[in-house]
């Protein structure tokens, strides 16, 4: 459902391509358009976490960026061929 | 403007109003409690949540016995705000330890220790080696400069909002009334006690100040200025990891959600003659020699907030001078002493006497008839 007027920018998710539009944070893109359930694990109780806030504040959208762990996926920008790997091993790396 | 009659009213529901007012309502009395958001009194909402008795004031030993006092009631009391508020409260009562980097640290801690004993005449910790530190604490990797750790077995750590949060619930379920409203003033009036807020008029017969660093400007009915000043407690937080310490260390500890508060050692190092630099930078650099696995990790967020600290370093827990029916706490600790505040103030606040190990704490000490 890429709307053609909107420019995008393709990044992987999991090894996966994806096509999103620019412009968006990676939470966005993984919740919005990969349509993830939950993106990593709480390292305490192993528990299934997802992007919450999406504006800085929970920790909980924490996911592995161009070979980065536990970056808060909602303050990143995608950008052009970046990497991107949910955390779901709940050890945080 | 609405006028409430009450028997007491307790100005302030932080850690220590709120700990006094479950004491209080315990007591059958009409408790009414007036807690707002402040600015700055937030300590309350910004600290370590240990309960820490260990190491410190040996030169105010009722003081420290005051501690230890506290730390005991503490598991009955926790139990009873589980049952009562509905909520769980995470704690530790496993002991805490202070890691030390150096010979010369521990046998200056292990000297300090011998002498609380000899002033307490009970103290149950002691100094131990790294072996044994490594088998309290076996999931942390301590840095190689560690050689050791003051320890004792009375220490423990607090979830401190959920304590909060269980007082709060209980505080109605149990009888007192919990009012979100910023106070204005409080005076004399009519044989007993007017406090303005901005939803009304409350009258009491009886009135507890627990306001914080706001106690300052509440007294000035009775005394000009009170001997409290605000110091500044920073820290910093670092990012969640696998829970590896039941076991509080003092300086870098571990919170119930995985992150890691980083700081605040100066708080309980009471013994200390040399300045302790209380730079958050200084205290990273101590944590990550402690514990290097924290240097590879983020620091998340760093916050400040304000101690409430009484000149002496001690609490107070008074009358105000020609005013026996009201009654000041100022802890610069009170989530260690919470349990003391709930189970052993309530009788002084309603005209009795203060427990035996607490009756130098009043303000008679710094010259006030009261
Ligand atoms: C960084 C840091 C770490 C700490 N770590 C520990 C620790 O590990 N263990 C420990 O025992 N202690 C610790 N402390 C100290 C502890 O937090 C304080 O002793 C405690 O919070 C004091 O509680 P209080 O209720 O006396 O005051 P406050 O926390 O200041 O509470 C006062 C209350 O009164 C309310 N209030 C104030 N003015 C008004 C007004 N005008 N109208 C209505 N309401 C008002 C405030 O909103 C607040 O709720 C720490 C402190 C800091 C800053
Ligand atoms: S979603 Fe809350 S910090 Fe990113």
């Amino acid at each position: 459902m890429q709307n053609t007027a909107t420019p995008t920018v393709h990044i992987t998710l999991d090894g996966k391509p994806l096509e999103v539009p620019a412009g968006i944070s990676v939470a966005a893109a993984v919740l919005g358009h990969a349509h993830a359930e939950h993106t990593c694990k709480h390292p305490v109780d192993g528990s299934a976490r997802a992007p919450y806030c999406l504006m800085g504040v929970c920790f909980e959208c924490l996911m592995e960026i161009n070979g980065e762990p536990n970056v808060q996926s909602c303050l990143v920008t995608v950008q052009e061929g970046m990497t991107v790997r949910r955390q779901l091993s709940g050890e945080s790396a | 403007m609405s006028t409430t009659e009450q028997d007491i009213i307790v100005v302030g529901g932080g850690m220590a109003g709120s700990a006094l007012a479950y004491g209080l309502a315990g007591k059958g009395r009409k408790v009414t409690v007036l807690d707002a958001p402040t600015d700055t009194n937030k300590a309350s909402r910004a600290n370590v949540g240990l309960i820490w008795c260990q190491s410190k004031f040996l030169h105010l030993p009722d003081y420290a016995k005051w501690g230890f006092i506290s730390a005991r009631l503490f598991p009955a009391l926790t139990k009873e705000l589980e049952e009562i508020s509905e909520h769980t409260i995470p704690v530790n009562y496993l002991g805490g330890v202070i890691p030390v980097l150096s010979a010369e640290e521990y046998a200056s801690r292990g000297e300090y220790i011998d002498k609380l004993r000899e002033a307490l005449g009970e103290y149950k910790g002691c100094m131990i080696d790294r072996t044994e530190l490594e088998r309290k604490l076996p999931g942390i990797g301590w840095g190689p400069e560690v050689c050791g750790a003051a320890w004792c077995e009375e220490d423990g750590v607090i979830d401190p909002l959920a304590l909060l949060r269980a007082f709060r619930v209980a505080l109605p379920r149990v009888g007192a009334t919990y009012r979100q409203t910023l106070v204005y003033d409080v005076q004399p009036h009519a044989g007993g006690y007017r406090v303005t807020t901005r939803d009304g008029v409350f009258d009491a017969e009886r009135l507890v100040l627990a306001a914080g660093l706001a106690n300052r400007r509440f007294v000035q009915f009775a005394m000009p200025d009170l001997p409290v000043y605000p110091d500044k407690g920073q820290v910093l937080l670092v990012e969640r990891m696998p829970y590896v310490m039941p076991i509080p260390v003092l300086g870098a500890t571990q919170t119930f959600g995985g992150t890691t508060i980083i700081g605040f050692r100066h708080e309980h190092s009471g013994h200390h003659t040399r300045v302790v630099p209380s730079d958050v930078a200084t205290e990273g650099q101590w944590a990550i020699r402690v514990w290097p696995e924290l240097g590879k990790k983020r620091v998340i967020r760093a916050w400040a907030g304000l101690r409430v600290m009484p000149e002496d370093k001690m609490a107070i827990y008074s009358h105000l001078p020609g005013h026996p029916k009201v009654t000041l706490v100022n802890t610069h600790s009170a989530v260690t002493m919470a349990a003391a505040h709930a189970r052993l103030l309530a009788d002084f606040a309603l005209g009795g006497d203060l427990p035996e190990t607490a009756q130098g704490m009043t303000l008679k000490r710094f010259g006030y008839d009261c």
